[in-house]
This record gives structure tokens, C-alpha cells and sequence, in this order.
């Protein structure tokens, strides 16, 4: 939908954008528009051509941004919004109720905000129901939608709002779905159904204004990076209220204001493409049914530099990345593969296996057979000594499948090596072509004929008793599924300490989550694991929650979560896992990634949170929910638990 | 500090880092005053000056975590543009183009220039300059930016303002900052070749951008090394190893 066709606070006033020039060096200014030339928001044939624009490219609603007018007691511009006859193009007004831009608020003379009397917002309402009465006018679920921009501008907002309802129902127009700017505070305690980002508030990005080289002296205003205000909405979490997403295109006030302008600079189609495509995925995420609902803030709004309407410079680009956007999003978290897909694929999947080879020792010893399973990656400097540390555990009955996904330095070669070398266990090296931590994993999980498999990172060490140790436990406790505790070591070997504050977060979150009722109470706010690595499980589990799925980062976490629903998570407080921490680990680099996946996981967990064994006795159950929500995690609580749960105080 | 404190709380960041920057011409090693004001500075856009602040409070209050909290939260900020511009980088493939024959494309170009960016360096020349030395000279120009801290050849001053900037012909441009490209749809460039030089996604991505002409045309990529040409995934041609420069260029031209 689009979130701004036809801004009254800045009209459209084409002679401004024609004059408007460049403040610097590469200021793309003035915005040419392209087959709609310097149109007439109100011509209706302009209007007809811009719906088949927006329609062609996948956008299913104008939202009209309108002002109320004291002096006549109307919608303004209310032309904008009387169709071309015949149109079905759906429509919704957001009432534009005071200055929401991120300019001048930081002036410390920030302009008095007008406030809005009950009298008032009343007649806003009866302005309106004629136009909600409209075949087209935009409904979510039967409701027809209508925005406030400023909730605070509203004198007596609650009552405010419960009035509209019980107005619009009775002008039989339907209880409206009513949305508010904002994203951080509680709209729904105002009586709000939703909240609505309206970038570029709301975001930190970065100033570029020492990186330009100024071409106009007087110029007093900002210039600000794209880039970091998409990174921050991309890298921000799920909040606890509904919250619809919006993107933007770009942002440039000069033809408003040319010598104090905040100027957005680095957008490119190919951006934009990147922030709707998530603004989708996480929309598919959060809500369902016709909730799903995607804003763009642009369309009109020429005088800020914001629009997806053709220009010279950029064509149709920036439409075409978001209907490419539309069409390339795929939300769902991948499915774990079935226990009988992962024998039946065997390593036949993407990263089918090319080569095996493995050590003549033919194993056996007391005690029950472990696989331990480990995939490699380019790690030649410490696959070895990770090899040794599993091959010199104390439990006797083990065999040991690496997985090499495709190393390009030496380690394929060094683990062949040390397979027909060892002597002691039996060994089996499987090269497969890179596929990812995921595939390599369930690759080496189809190999594995132990009734319990135990994994470990390339890089990474067991202490020596590990696997006695957790295997007792594991019986003692019938425990399908355990972790110890872990200890961290640089690429040397050495033991960091708290003085590491990365570190001590992450032991902070182990023992935070592990001192807890339940691991579970520390696994849905992170991995309190830390890695695949320090997974110790019965085979069966894998026959009830299948392998690991297709994620590129998460796929442990999501893992233990599905475990979760089938058994007990042991934890075992002794650092029996030594985890290395490198410079360049994957989750930093691809750390938007990881916010995605995370979500992903957490959705899914949550999904069926009614039905987890943990949570059968309502007590138990009633904790749990205010710990998550304690926990920033009560956007993902299902709606009747998170409402239920707050009246109850 | 508490009027510092009340202006960050009301949105005022530009008086609450005057007033914080007061607080620290005071006391220099005042642990909240420079901490808060590294959060002021993030919150008005100055990450580099954020960084640095954010930095020296970890040093003056090592067992407080919000400074280290702080920090880390910045320093992912800058990861995660560079992972944003990864993947948008990928979405630049319609914008690169294929050229099978680079050979005949060298040799067919009736003039060719060279544009070197403001970050070129001795170890750009050295991966450059078999290829300058086997252009015949009557058909290659060299270009600098008049910032460039590094003059190999006598190169010429590119000043597009005053009109100082190659017109037609066959352009490579080797690295990818660059103080303009509005000049270069002007300059009607029979072809654009970038030699991309270093791993910055974001600076490889407004380069791309700015070369097509904001994608109106494609451009083509050579990649310094091989390195490079496996992070981008981008189509694009290698820089022979330094060694065989001078044979591979030479059977090029």
C-alpha cells in the first residue's frame, strides 16, 4: 500500500521541485519526472494513469494523506481523492493531524503542536464515513483502515477513538482498523489496533555531510547515509505491538528547503529492492490473513525526493524493484528435513558426496555406540587437533563421520590422512561439494549408526570426559537431548575470560538461561548453546523433529527449539565444549541475515507455544509468557495470551 | 550533566552534546559525560565521532558493560551496511556486462583512458602499470583526481567542472572512489570498464550505480584479484597474477 499520495503539508508544488538544485557535489537534483511530466494530483486522467502504474506494479492502495480544514470543516485536499469514474483503485485516508518529519526537531525551538478537540475529531469522522461508505475504500478483514498520524494531537484520545467505533458502526460502515505512527510506544493502551513506521523518523543514519563536497555555501542542513537508516530497520527486532512495516525509496527536502535540507544519499533501486523484500518477509512473519499489509512511503511527494513515480535519472527502476521484491520474498522458515528424506537423500542433495574415505578399524567397546559427527570447512589449522580431542575422548564405543563441505584449503587432505592413520576409532571422511554448515550436518547425520550422535565444530574441542559425562546424565535424566557448558578459547587455544565483553555477555546468557525454571527460558532469547557443537542427542529425536534445516545460521538454534517440544533439555554445568572464537565468525558478517532467520525460528517455536509440555500447568504457563515478555519476545506471544496475560496485570 | 541529560531525553541532541562537550573541556576523563555524548553523537549521525567517544569511555570505565555495549552495537552498524551492500550487489547483475572477447575490445577502441580513483595506490600501479605500458601510447590518456595522493605517469588532472575529463572511447575506471560520476553520461563513453580494487561492497555498489549511468547502461567488471572476484560473485574478468601481466596483457593488445 502506499502510504503518501498526496502530502498536504507539502503540496506538491512543481515550481519548487523544477528550481531545486544541488547542494554538493553528485546531489541528484532537480527531480525530472518522466511519461507523467509535472502533472495535476487532481486531474483525473493523471490519476487513472498513476493507478495503472501503481496496479502494474504490484502496489493495491493509495493512503491519502489529509489535513483537516477548521474553516471548512473538510478533508484537505479532498480533490485528490474523488476517483476517476469507474475506478476500483482502493483508497484510505491517514489524517496528517501535525508535522511528523525528523526536521527541525532538534532545533530546540520546536514549533507548538497543535491539539485536537473532541468537536473536532468527531467532525474528522463524519468528513470520512462518506468516504469509507466507498466500494474502494481500503478494508483489512471488513474494516475500513484509517490512520492518525499524531495520537498525542488528539484531545482525550482514548475516549476519542471508542467514539469513531461506536460512530462508525453506527453509520453501519464497520468497526475501523484504526493505525498510529510510531514505533516504539504503546499504541494499543491508547486503543489503536496497530501502529505504522513512517520512515525516515524513528531511525539514527549516519551523517555524510563531512563526506560531500558542498557546492552551495549557504547550505545548513543534513546529509544523511540510506544505508544505515535501511541497516538499522533491517537489524531491528520484533516489538511486543502490532506494528506494520513501511519503506522508502529515498528522501530529499531541497526542493522545500534548499539551503537547510536533510538529504538521504546511497539510495539505489537495489536497496530499496533489499529493505521491501524484508519489510515483506517480516510482514508475512508477524501477521496473517489480509494484516498482511506492506506501506511505501513516496507517491506525489516530488518536493521530498520521495517517489516511485518515473523520473529522468531512474526511470521505472525503483517501481520494478518493488514489484521484483514482491515477487522474489519467501518468509517461511524452511522445514526441517524428515528423518526419511535425510536416509533416503544420504548426502545426495546439494552437496552430493564425491569421495569417502575411512579408517579399517572396526569399532566397538562398552557402553552405548556414539557418532560423532563433524563438518569441516577450510579449517586445516585446527581440524586436527579437534579430530584428536574426539578420538581421545574417555567413552569407548564412538565413531567418528566428518563431513568435508567442499574445504578449498587443506583440510580435505589432512583428514584423509589422519582416517587412514587412526588406528583407534573408526573414521569416516565424506568430501561433498560446499553446501552450507546445514547440509554438511545432515549429510554426516544420515551416515551416523549410533543411537547417540554428537556434533562438533572443525575448529572447536571437547574435554576429555565429555562424552562419559553427558551420557550418564542424559540416562540418568532420560534426556533425548543435552548441552554442557562452554568454554571460550582464541584461534591459540587460550581461555577467554570476562574481561572479553563479547564473552561475557554470552556467559551472562548461559547463566542467566540455565539458572532458569528451564534451559527453554533461556533458549527462546538466544542460543544459550552457543553452537551445533555442543549438541549431544538420541538418534530417535531426529525421527520425530527431523535434521536441520535449510538456515544458514540458525540451524542449531531451530534445532534445540523443535527439540523442545519432545524432550527435556539437560544441561550439564561443567565447560565440556571449548568453542573457538574467531575474528571473522559468520554471524557477525551476516548478521541481517541472522536477525532474519532468528525470527524466523522464534515464529515457528511460538506458532504451537499453546501445545509445549513445559507449559501445561497454567502456572508454569503464566511464568513462562512473562518472562518472554519481560524478555522484549511478547510480539511473538499469540495475541489472546499476550492480551489476557497483560489484563491480568 | 543533568541539563545534558534532559536535553538527550527531549530529542534536543544538538544541545545535549554542546552541553556534554562542555562538561568534558571540564573533566576530560568524566566517564558518562563522554559515554552519553558518543550516544548524543550516534543519535545525531556522527558514528565516526560516536566510535572514538565510545571507545575512550570502555577505556575510563572498563567494568561498566553499557559503554562496551554501546560500542559493539556501533561497530555491528558498520557490518551490517556492508552486508546490506552485499546483497544489493547481487541485485546488480542486469548492470554488468559480458564481454567473451576483452582482447578485441582493447584493441578495437579507437581511444582509450584510464580514470584512477582517489584511493589509488603504489600497489594499484603495480597491478596496473603492465597494462599501461603495453596501450600504444598514441591511444591511451591517463586521468587523476586533483586530490590523488599518488601520480604515476604524469597523469592528467580530472577536473569535470572545468571541463577537464575524457569524452568517448573506451574508459576504465581502476577503483571505485570516484568524487563524481555526473560527468560521465555527458562524456558519451563507448564503453565502461571498472577495475574493482578493493573489498568495499557499499563503494563497489555506488560505483556500479554511478558508472551505468544510474542503469541505463551496463558496465563491465575486472577484478584485481581472483579474491576479490570470489566475494562479489559478480561476472567480470581477473587481473592476470603480477607475473604474467606483461604476456596476458600483451596478448590482449
Amino acid at each position: 500500500m502506499n502510504e503518501s499520495a498526496g502530502s498536504p503539508k507539502n503540496d506538491l508544488d512543481w515550481a519548487r521541485v523544477r528550481n531545486a538544485s544541488p547542494n554538493f557535489v553528485d546531489h541528484y537534483q532537480p527531480h525530472i519526472p518522466r511519461e507523467l511530466g509535472y502533472y495535476d494530483t487532481g486531474d483525473l486522467v493523471v490519476r487513472e494513469a498513476q493507478e495503472h502504474l501503481a496496479r502494474q506494479h504490484g502496489i493495491s492502495a493509495f493512503c491519502y494523506l489529509c489535513r483537516w480544514d477548521e474553516r471548512t470543516s473538510q478533508l484537505v485536499p479532498k480533490r485528490q481523492i474523488v476517483a476517476p469514474d469507474g475506478s476500483e483503485f482502493p483508497f484510505c485516508v491517514c489524517w496528517e493531524n501535525g508535522s511528523v518529519d525528523p526536521v527541525a526537531e532538534d532545533a530546540g525551538d520546536a514549533p507548538q503542536r497543535r491539539i485536537f478537540s473532541v468537536r473536532t475529531s468527531a467532525a474528522f469522522l463524519q468528513e470520512l464515513i462518506p468516504l469509507m461508505r466507498e466500494e474502494r475504500y481500503f478494508r483489512i478483514d471488513g474494516r475500513p483502515l484509517v490512520i492518525v498520524a499524531r495520537p498525542e494531537a488528539i484531545a482525550e484520545t482514548v475516549s476519542v477513538l471508542r467514539m469513531w467505533r461506536d460512530e462508525c458502526e453506527r453509520a453501519d460502515v464497520g468497526n475501523p482498523y484504526l493505525v498510529c505512527f510510531g514505533t516504539a510506544w504503546g499504541s494499543n493502551a491508547l486503543g489503536f489496533d496497530a501502529a505504522v513506521e513512517f520512515p525516515p523518523a524513528g531511525f539514527f543514519p549516519e551523517s555524510y555531510l563531512s563526506r560531500v563536497s558542498l557546492t552551495n555555501r549557504a547550505f545548513k542542513g543534513e546529509v544523511r547515509g540510506y544505508r544505515s537508516s535501511l541497516a538499522q530497520s533491517l537489524a531491528a527486532l520484533r516489538p511486543a505491538h502490532k506494528l506494520f512495516q513501511t519503506v522508502m525509496p529515498a528522501w530529499d527536502e531541497t526542493a522545500c528547503n534548499q539551503d537547510s535540507a536533510m538529504t538521504f544519499v546511497g539510495s539505489t533501486p537495489e536497496l530499496f529492492a533489499q529493505w521491501t523484500e524484508r519489510a515483506i518477509q517480516r510482514t508475512w512473519l508477524r501477521f496473517a490473513g489480509e494484516e498482511r499489509v506492506v506501506f511505501i512511503r513516496s507517491w506525489n511527494e516530488w518536493n521530498l525526493g520521495c517517489h516511485l513515480e518515473p523520473d529522468l535519472r531512474y526511470g521505472r527502476q525503483y517501481l520494478e524493484a518493488f514489484r521484483s521484491a514482491m515477487q522474489t520474498a519467501r518468509a517461511v522458515p524452511p522445514e526441517r528435513p524428515t528423518w526419511s528424506a535425510l536416509r533416503r537423500s544420504n548426502g545426495t542433495s546439494a552437496g552430493a558426496a564425491s569421495r569417502i574415505v575411512r579408517s579399517s578399524f572396526d569399532p566397538s567397546g562398552a557402553g552405548s555406540r556414539v557418532s560423532v559427527v563433524m563438518p569441516a570447512y577450510n579449517h586445516e589449522r585446527y581440524v586436527i587437533p579437534a579430530l584428536d580431542s574426539v578420538v581421545t575422548q574417555s567413552h569407548d564405543n564412538l565413531e567418528v563421520i566428518v563431513v568435508d563441505d567442499g574445504s578449498t584449503d587443506s583440510t580435505g587432505a589432512l583428514l584423509d590422512e589422519y582416517a587412514v592413520r587412526c588406528k583407534s576409532r573408526r573414521i569416516t571422511v565424506v568430501h561433498q561439494q560446499n553446501a552450507g554448515a546445514h547440509e554438511a550436518l545432515n549429510h554426516g547425520l544420515s551416515l551416523a549408526a549410533g543411537e547417540y550422535l554428537a556434533l562438533i565444530n572443525s575448529d572447536d574441542l571437547y574435554a576429555a570426559h565429555r562424552l562419559e559425562l553427558m551420557l550418564a546424565e542424559m540416562k540418568a535424566d532420560e534426556a533425548a537431548f543435552a548441552f554442557s557448558n562452554t568454554c571460550f578459547i582464541d584461534e591459540d587455544g587460550g581461555e577467554i575470560g570476562d574481561e572479553d565483553y563479547y564473552v561475557a555477555e554470552l556467559r551472562a546468557a548461559i547463566a542467566s538461561g540455565t539458572g532458569a525454571p528451564d534451559p527453554l527460558y533461556g533458549f527462546i532469547v538466544t542460543n544459550i548453546a552457543i553452537s551445533t557443537g555442543n549438541f549431544v542427542f538420541r538418534q530417535n529425536l531426529l525421527h520425530e523433529i527431523g535434521g536441520f534445516c535449510a538456515m544458514r545460521i540458525c540451524h542449531d538454534w531451530d534445532f534445540v527449539m523443535a527439540a523442545s517440544y519432545r524432550t527435556p533439555l539437560l544441561f550439564i554445568d561443567e565447560p565440556l565444549y571449548l568453542y573457538r572464537l574467531h575474528r571473522a565468525n559468520t554471524f557477525s558478517s551476516r548478521r541481517l541475515l541472522g536477525c532474519l532467520e532468528i525470527e524466523q525460528l522464534q515464529s515457528r517455536f511460538f506458532a504451537d507455544i499453546g501445545s509445549h509440555p513445559l507449559l501445561k500447568e497454567a502456572r508454569s504457563a503464566r511464568r513462562f509468557f512473562a518472562h518472554a515478555r519481560a524478555r522484549g519476545l511478547g510480539g511473538f506471544l499469540p495475541y489472546n495470551i499476550s492480551t489476557r496475560s497483560r489484563a491480568k496485570g | 550533566m543533568y541539563a545534558a541529560l534532559a536535553a538527550q531525553q527531549n530529542g534536543l541532541t544538538t544541545t545535549a552534546a554542546s552541553l556534554y562537550t562542555r562538561v568534558l573541556e571540564r573533566e576530560p576523563t568524566n566517564f558518562d559525560a563522554t559515554h552519553m555524548l558518543g550516544v548524543v553523537q550516534y543519535q545525531r549521525g556522527r558514528f565516526d565521532e560516536a566510535l572514538t567517544l565510545l571507545q575512550r569511555a570502555k577505556q575510563l570505565g572498563p567494568d561498566i558493560s553499557a559503554a562496551a555495549q554501546n560500542f559493539r552495537l556501533l561497530e555491528s552498524v558498520f557490518a551490517n551496511e556492508i552486508e546490506l551492500c552485499r546483497d544489493a550487489l547481487a541485485r546488480t547483475s542486469g548492470l554488468i556486462e559480458n564481454i567473451p572477447d576483452m582482447s578485441s575490445v582493447l584493441a578495437d577502441a579507437p581511444s582509450s583512458h584510464i580514470v584512477l580513483s582517489s584511493e589509488f595506490s603504489e600497489q594499484d600501479r603495480a597491478s596496473l602499470e603492465p597494462i599501461i605500458e603495453r596501450v600504444p601510447r598514441g591511444r591511451l590518456t591517463l586521468w587523476r583526481p586533483r586530490d590523488a595522493k599518488f601520480n604515476p605517469l604524469g597523469a592528467r588532472v580530472l577536473d569535470p567542472q572545468s571541463g577537464l575529463n575524457p569524452v568517448g572511447g573506451l574508459m576504465i575506471f581502476c577503483g571505485m572512489l570516484h568524487s563524481s560520476f555526473s560527468w560521465i553520461p555527458a562524456a558519451r563513453p563507448e564503453r565502461v570498464i571498472l577495475i574493482v580494487t578493493r573489498d568495499l561492497p557499499g563503494m563497489l555498489l555506488d560505483a556500479i550505480r554511478g558508472l551505468s549511468g544510474e542503469g541505463r547502461k551496463a558496465i563491465a567488471l575486472i577484478y584485481a584479484t581472483s579474491e576479490l572476484a570470489t566475494r562479489f560473485r559478480l561476472r567480470g574478468d581477473v587481473l592476470p597474477p603480477l607475473d604474467d601481466h606483461v604476456e596476458k596483457v600483451s596478448s590482449l593488445l
